[in-house]
């Protein structure tokens, strides 16, 4: 630990040293010849100085313009040989101006710093780093310099590129989806296929096979006026009758015994559910055609009908076995 | 920016799953899950279609695929292929097939010997009018 003799000391050495410094630089300054420069050639070498370095710079606006020593601008802006640099900046100062052997004197470089200063702190860039306008090599510069720093993250990167694969992906085959009834239509068989407890309400249990139905009895009891029977379709397990009017529209009605799905033109249709005989059928119209699907008698009936949909049910209600 | 790279993803995230609804709007008609209801499967595809059965039944040892078809035009030209396809080893495959054709419509029966204790199904795939359509049937058990 050192006495207090010993720190009175050390400050008395370190004051000494400074008042040397600041005297030698003095006897450098009385020692070169100067020239004074124009005042026509002072915003010469004011603008010269604004184009200097910013250290540069500051060695002489601390000199010229606050007063500050070589070892005082040393201290304030943490630079070593203030006095040297000064010494460069004059010189080459002197040389731009065209003051070969001399060096510009004290009063020119003061009023040049002044002005200088002036004109550096009257600068109002701020407009343009608020909104800067890069050149289009510049930006794409920076963009380069982006993606540099982005691929660092090697799996980040690729993350990001398959996540955009797979939406545009999606995104392209739903507008195809929704382009497209063939292609809807594939999809969709092979969503039921793939997924049937999700897409299909055919009844899991098949232990009771339907067999072939009894047709001779059964009659269609009412037929709209001006259609007439034309082919009447027979299989093992459904029957079909198909009428036909003068003006080429027609109607079937399709009775079967089986739990098979029925597969009915639906799209954009407005489906109704109406009572009939203690069931509840369905009916809709799409296309110009009336739709009507029921079960009947341990049956199913289906109807479709270019004429009214209370034309379809008065057929089905008069349907008799 | 960030903030407008996000915004883009955003409309693009809300784009995608707005168009993969339409799809689902497709067939979103409720299906009540009455006796009638639970028996049939209504869909909706075709432009130039009624109605496609593909039907299966059977008596004894003997099997009844069927396929019904109804195009809305009469004079729309029907040709396909009907399957009868039997369940083995976890897949459905095919035993035997009958060409179909018609106008305007056409119901056809056919009928098959199978094996007892094995499950069969129908299915038909046809054109009608150049479009394409499938049906398939539910199983049927021997």
């Amino acid at each position: 630990m050192s006495s207090p003799f010993e720190n009175v000391m050390q400050g008395a050495c370190r004051q000494s040293l400074y008042n040397e410094f600041k005297a030698c630089s003095q006897d450098i300054e009385n020692d070169d010849p100067s020239q004074s420069v124009e005042d026509n050639e002072i915003t010469t070498l004011a603008r010269k100085i604004g184009v200097l370095p910013t250290e540069y710079k500051n060695i002489l606006f601390f000199r010229y313009c606050f007063g500050f020593s070589a070892i005082d601008t040393e201290k304030m802006l943490q630079i070593e040989n203030a006095a040297g640099k000064w010494r460069y900046i004059l010189k080459m100062l002197s040389v731009f101006m065209g003051v070969k052997d001399d060096v510009i004197d004290e009063s020119s470089m003061k009023k040049a710093a002044q002005l200088a200063l002036l004109q550096y702190t009257a600068y109002d860039d701020y407009e343009e780093q608020r909104n800067p306008r890069y050149s289009r090599a510049f930006r794409r510069k920076l963009k380069e310099i982006g993606s540099a720093q982005k691929s660092s993250n090697i799996i980040m990167l690729i993350a990001n590129r398959v996540a955009i694969f797979v939406l545009v992906c999606a995104v392209s085959f739903c507008t195809v989806l929704a382009a497209n009834a063939q292609v809807r239509e594939k999809f969709f068989h092979w969503i039921v296929e793939t997924f049937p407890q999700f897409s299909s309400f055919i009844p899991q249990s098949d232990d009771e096979n339907a067999g072939p139905g009894d047709w001779s009895s059964v009659q269609i009891g009412y037929v709209p006026e001006g259609f007439a029977l034309v082919n009447r379709l027979e299989g093992k397990a459904m029957v079909v009758y198909e009428y036909s009017s003068g003006d080429g529209r027609t109607i079937s009605v399709l009775l079967k015994t089986t739990v098979s799905p029925i597969q009915l033109d639906t799209e954009n249709a407005d489906i109704r559910e109406i009572p009939m005989e203690n069931q509840t059928a369905y009916t809709w119209e799409a296309d110009g055609f009336a739709y009507l699907v029921w079960q009947w008698n341990g049956m199913q009936g289906s109807i479709v009908a270019e004429t009214s949909s209370e034309e379809v049910l008065k057929i089905a209600e008069n349907i008799k076995k | 920016m960030n903030l407008k790279n996000a915004g883009i993803k955003a409309v693009a995230l809300a784009m995608g799953v707005g168009l993969m609804a339409v799809p689902a709007y497709a067939v979103e008609k409720p299906f009540p899950t009455s006796a009638v209801a639970s028996s049939q499967w209504i869909t909706p595809f075709w432009v130039d279609v009624n109605e496609v059965i593909a039907d299966i039944s059977s008596s004894g040892k003997t099997l009844y695929p069927e396929v019904y078809i109804k195009a809305k035009s009469t004079s729309a030209k029907i040709t396909g292929t009907l399957y009868l396809e039997k369940y083995s080893s976890g897949k459905w495959k095919k035993v035997t097939s009958w060409s179909i054709s018609g106008t305007g419509s056409l119901l056809q029966s056919e009928s098959y010997s199978g094996s007892s204790g094995t499950s069969y199904r129908t299915r038909v795939e046809a054109e009608v009018g150049g479009e394409s359509v499938d049906s398939t049937s539910v199983t049927c058990k021997l």
